[in-house]
């Protein structure tokens, strides 16, 4: 599963690490990771990365959060093109539901495994 | 605890998710150890309650040595500062438990589990030690237990 271009958006720079490990192991060929702190940061990078093939996000995160960074991007017609796969340990139904209709690829509660990211994304980049 | 809980399946279940986990994320071989105490005052331990399917916690203890390595190998371009570090005490603990339902329970398993925390001092209160596993990752001596421990949610 080849990938070019990944962002993974995540406070924790332990969870970058840990999400780009999974992607690795399970089985995701990505030629360029990027990484973002926030969703400001993010949103600087969906800038000039116009042609991100993943955005990988958290949801609670310091200056914009996950969900309104996502939200900020349905409004732009790059990123809104550029599936979302949220990873966060808040297990909240009403906070899926808002997700869910923001159209989210996917969104996976920790603990993050590979078998979960194949399970949520392996059919799109089959 | 589920009464046809299987105490040595879960311990063979527990350790294949350190030894898993640890190869995976930090390129760390971690094996049985047959030493005994660990008591550095520095050491970190942290827990993960599992709700469902069994009403349990996984318990670990990881010396300073070990949290250091993790760091020079998830973060290997600055220093880690604190918060790196107990961020990669908790992953990896998040991680250990959600694998360790995988290898008891298979893929498909329907699971609850609480976010990782650490103890300051030894986990105390209610409950009973199912097992310990003393383990050794590339010469540094750490452990994990599972305790079961009666939840209500």
């Amino acid at each position: 599963m080849k990938l070019e271009k990944v962002l993974i958006i995540d406070d924790s720079s332990t969870s970058r690490m840990i999400i780009q490990r999974c992607l690795d192991i399970a089985g995701f060929s990505v030629a360029e990771y990027h990484y973002a702190e926030n969703g400001l940061d993010a949103l600087g990078i969906v800038k000039v990365k116009k042609d991100l093939d993943l955005i990988i996000t958290d949801i609670n995160m310091p200056k914009i959060d996950g969900p309104t960074f996502i939200k900020v991007l349905e409004l732009d017609d790059t990123g809104k093109t550029i599936p979302i796969l949220v990873v966060s340990s808040i297990g909240d139904s009403a906070m899926e539901d808002e997700l869910k209709a923001l159209g989210v690829s996917g969104i996976i509660k920790k603990p993050l495994s590979p078998a979960k990211l194949i399970e949520t994304l392996g059919g799109r980049y089959e | 605890m589920n009464e046809s809980f299987e105490i040595e399946k879960a311990r063979t279940a527990l350790l294949a998710s350190v030894q898993g986990t640890f190869a995976e994320m930090v390129f760390t071989d971690v094996t049985l150890s047959s030493l005994g105490e660990i008591s550095d005052v520095e050491d970190s331990c942290a827990s993960i309650d599992i709700l469902k399917p069994l009403s349990t916690q996984v318990v670990c203890l990881f010396p300073r040595a070990l949290i250091e390595k993790f760091m020079e190998i998830l973060i290997p371009d600055h220093p880690a500062n604190v918060q790196e570090k107990d961020d990669s005490v908790l992953e990896l603990l998040n991680i250990i438990a959600g694998n360790f339902l995988t290898n008891y329970f298979g893929h498909r398993v329907d699971s609850k589990l609480q976010l990782p925390q650490f103890h300051f001092g030894a986990v105390e209160g209610e409950g009973v030690a199912l097992f310990v596993l003393n383990l050794d990752a590339e010469g540094i001596p750490f452990r994990v237990a599972l305790r079961s421990v009666r939840y209500t949610y």
